[in-house]
Parts: structure tokens; sequence; C-alpha cells
């Protein structure tokens, strides 16, 4: 089975969006109980790394196997439970 | 049952939008004020420990629909507006991202964390160091909230030129700084960079969903900047109340005021809105409108902690270099009002 990558994008020292953001990813990976699924890394928006994969975005933003789904903005938690499951559907 | 959450969702930000936004335009047609501010006698009158709460409690009463509505409108463009394609815009474009960045500025960076991002974003990127430092610049400055608070408290009139003038300032800095030394070896740092475009399918919302995730945003900027308002406010209270007027008429008004209005917010950081509270403080002490305006420009656009973050991308020097020239632009923005309205607020 493959591993589903979560990135939440912010910046670095976290702002309360980021760290709020990072908060609901990491409590919906535990509520549907994929934690042995699903690898959640922090990233820093400011880093040449980052731009160079991402381009251009805004904090926080959330992606999912390399895709943004969230830009900008704090997700609601339904949403996040929803993007989730349909990434591990999508992966089978 | 999900029709009625759905209606309530959308509706709650919707009717306080009308309603705050029905009271200001009302109270600014008719010159409604519910609370007269208290004169200089009567607040020392109060002696120090009552006079910040008076102080305070006398500016909600007076300016809480144009607090709402700007909260509001800061909720709604910061939900509403689209990011996504803004951005790669912003990011794409040559020649006119000068211009781009000015008007994306306001509308991009609701809240002061996604400003510093979106700049490095820009320089890592490749876009050009001119217009990130545009962008940096025309966001505080031309921020949505800080202009509709001083079109209320000050002047419509300082607003506007507030507005068109930190936006004129944020070209024409960011376009002398990208002909510098220091940019070009910057950009040629990372102009070899490829740059990956990412993949950006946003999740799919209703518009209820969306509008109360714009009332959500509204209450968290309440939650970030009000504090520091209230306290902005207070601390006002005694400027207004002890300073001495000769000292406002003699320092902050003329040349000198011009000049020292501009220079005085660089090493004093105001959070955003209470350099509003503080020039109107400092408005009915006698400062002039022209000094008043080279402050509104020049505080926001050199805040301390905006510049701490920007050197660790670009390096102190660029830093210097842009945060002198906005102070200069907010000199000339001050001499351009003094000649052309003069006296006017």
């Amino acid at each position: 089975m493959s591993e589903i990558v979560v990135e939440v994008i912010g910046v670095e020292p976290p702002c309360p969006k980021c760290r709020k953001t990072l908060e609901i990813v990491k409590n919906v990976v535990k509520e549907l109980n994929i934690e042995d699924k699903v690898k959640i890394i922090k990233l820093d928006i400011n880093s040449p790394n980052v731009v160079a994969r991402y381009g251009v975005i805004s904090s926080p933003s959330v992606a999912v196997n390399g895709v943004i789904k969230v830009l900008g903005r704090v997700p609601e938690k339904e949403e996040v439970i929803r993007i989730l499951k349909e990434a591990i559907q999508s992966h089978g | 049952m999900g029709n009625l959450k759905c209606f309530l969702k959308a509706f709650t930000p919707t009717a306080l939008f009308v309603l705050s936004l029905g009271y200001f335009v009302y109270s600014r047609l008719t010159g409604f004020v519910p609370v007269k501010l208290p004169t200089i006698e009567e607040m020392k009158a109060y002696g120090p420990v009552l006079l910040p709460f008076i102080y305070t409690v006398t500016y909600i009463v007076r300016a809480w629909a144009a607090l709402t509505f700007a909260f509001l409108v800061a909720g709604f463009i910061g939900e509403l507006a689209p990011k996504h394609v803004m951005l790669s815009y912003l990011s794409s474009t040559r020649r006119v991202a000068y211009l781009l960045a000015t008007l994306f500025a306001p509308l991009l960076t609701v809240c002061s964390c996604v400003m510093i991002p979106i700049f490095a974003g820009l320089v890592y990127a490749g876009a050009g160091i001119g217009p990130a430092i545009t962008f940096l610049l025309a966001a505080p400055a031309a921020n949505v909230m800080a202009i509709i608070f001083t079109a209320d408290i000050i002047s419509w009139k300082i607003a506007m030129v507030r507005l068109v003038a930190a936006m004129l300032i944020a070209i024409f800095v960011g376009y002398i700084v990208s002909r510098t030394s220091w940019a070009r070896d910057l950009e040629d740092q990372y102009k070899s960079r490829r740059v990956g475009r990412a993949q950006i399918i946003e999740e799919r919302r209703s518009l209820c969903d969306r509008l109360w995730a714009s009332f959500k945003l509204s209450g968290y900027l309440v939650r970030m900047i009000l504090p520091y308002v209230l306290l902005g406010v207070a601390i006002v209270s005694y400027i207004h109340a002890y300073l001495p007027p000769e000292a406002a008429t003699s320092y902050l008004s003329g040349y000198l005021g011009i000049a020292l209005g501009a220079v005085i917010g660089v090493p004093m950081y105001t959070p955003t809105l209470v350099e509003v509270v503080l020039v109107s403080a400092l408005k009915h002490l006698g400062m002039s409108p022209s000094s008043a305006l080279a402050f509104l420009i020049g505080g926001p656009m050199t805040s301390i902690p905006s510049m701490m973050g920007v050197s660790r991308i670009v390096g102190w020097k660029i830093v210097f270099l842009y945060a002198a020239l906005a102070v200069i632009g907010a000199i000339m923005a001050g001499l351009a009002y003094h000649f052309i309205l003069g006296d006017v607020w």
C-alpha cells in the first residue's frame, strides 16, 4: 500500500493560522485512524526549495501527494476528512 | 435542515455587512455622532486611571460600524478573492508585474503572515525583486481595513490620498531597487532556478460555506488585531490628554512635521489601525494633514518586524535601501499634499 504524503506549508516559526492547520490535519488523521498510511510533513513556505516545487503560494496551504488542495486558508475539519478519504480511495 | 444551516451561514455575515455599511453611510450623510470625544479639559479631569477606559469606550461606540465593516470586508476579500489566479499572474508576467503587485497586494494580504511568504516566493521564483518589493510596500500601506478606518476616523480625502500615494511609492521604490547592482546580484542567484508550478486543485465548497469561512476569517482578524487596537487606543488617550498642543503644532506641522511624520514611523512600530487612532488624536492637537499623511504612509511601509523577516531573504542592504526610499516617498507625498491641498483634512 502506498503512503499518502500530506504537506502543511506555512511560515516558520509558525503563525497562528499555520499552527491551526497542522493541528486540524493531525487530529483528522488520528480520528480516521490512518496514522500508518499518512505521513504529515511540515514545510517552510519561505524556503527556496518549497518555492521551486510549488511556485508562489500563500500560507497556510495543504498539499496531498504534491497537489495543492487548500491554498492560503485554514481548512475546515470536514474538508480535510473529505480530502484524505478521497486520497486513500484513489490509492486503493 | 441543511438548507436552514446553509442559509444562516450565509445570512449572518451578509446581514452584519449590510447593517454596518448602512450605519456607516447613514452617519456619514447625516453627520450623526453617538458620542463626542471628550475635550482635553474633560480628559484631564477623568484622571489617569479612568481616562484610558472612557477614551476606549468612546472609540468603540463611535467606530463600531467602521470597524465591523472593515473586518467583514477583509474577511470577504481573504476568502473570496481568487488567490490562485492572482498568484499565478503575479509570478508569470514581467512588464505589468509592478502594476499587478500594487493592485493585488491589498487583496492577497489580509493577514500579515501571508505577506513575507509571497514576497519570498516572488524573489525565489525569479519574478524579479522589483515587483516583490512593490508588493511588500503596497500591502500594509494600502491595507483595506486601514483605508476604511482612516476614511471613517480621519477623512475620506486623507484615506484616498494615502491609498493612491502608497501604491505609486511602492511602484517607484520597487523599480529603483531593482536597478541597483545588489538587486541584480540577487536576481542572478535565482534566475537559473527551475521553478515548478504547483498543481492546484482546490477543494470545491458551496457559497454558504465560503461566506461562513469568510466570517470566521473576520473573527480571526478581530482576535488578532483588536486587542492591539484597544491597547493602542488606551495609550493614545494619554498622548491626547497630556501632550501639550504646542508640541504638536510646532513639531508636527509645516516642513518639519512632514519630515518628522515620515521618519517617526520607522522606529515606532504601530500595529495596524492604531496609527489611525494616533493621527486622529494628534489632529485634534494641531498636527497638519500633510504630516499626518507622511506618517500614515511611512509608518506601515517600514515596520520593523517585516523588515527583519525580509532581511533574511534579501539581506539588510536591500532592506535599508527600500526603507530609506519609502521614507523619501512618504515625505514627497506629504509635500505634494501640502502644496496642492494645504491644510484641508
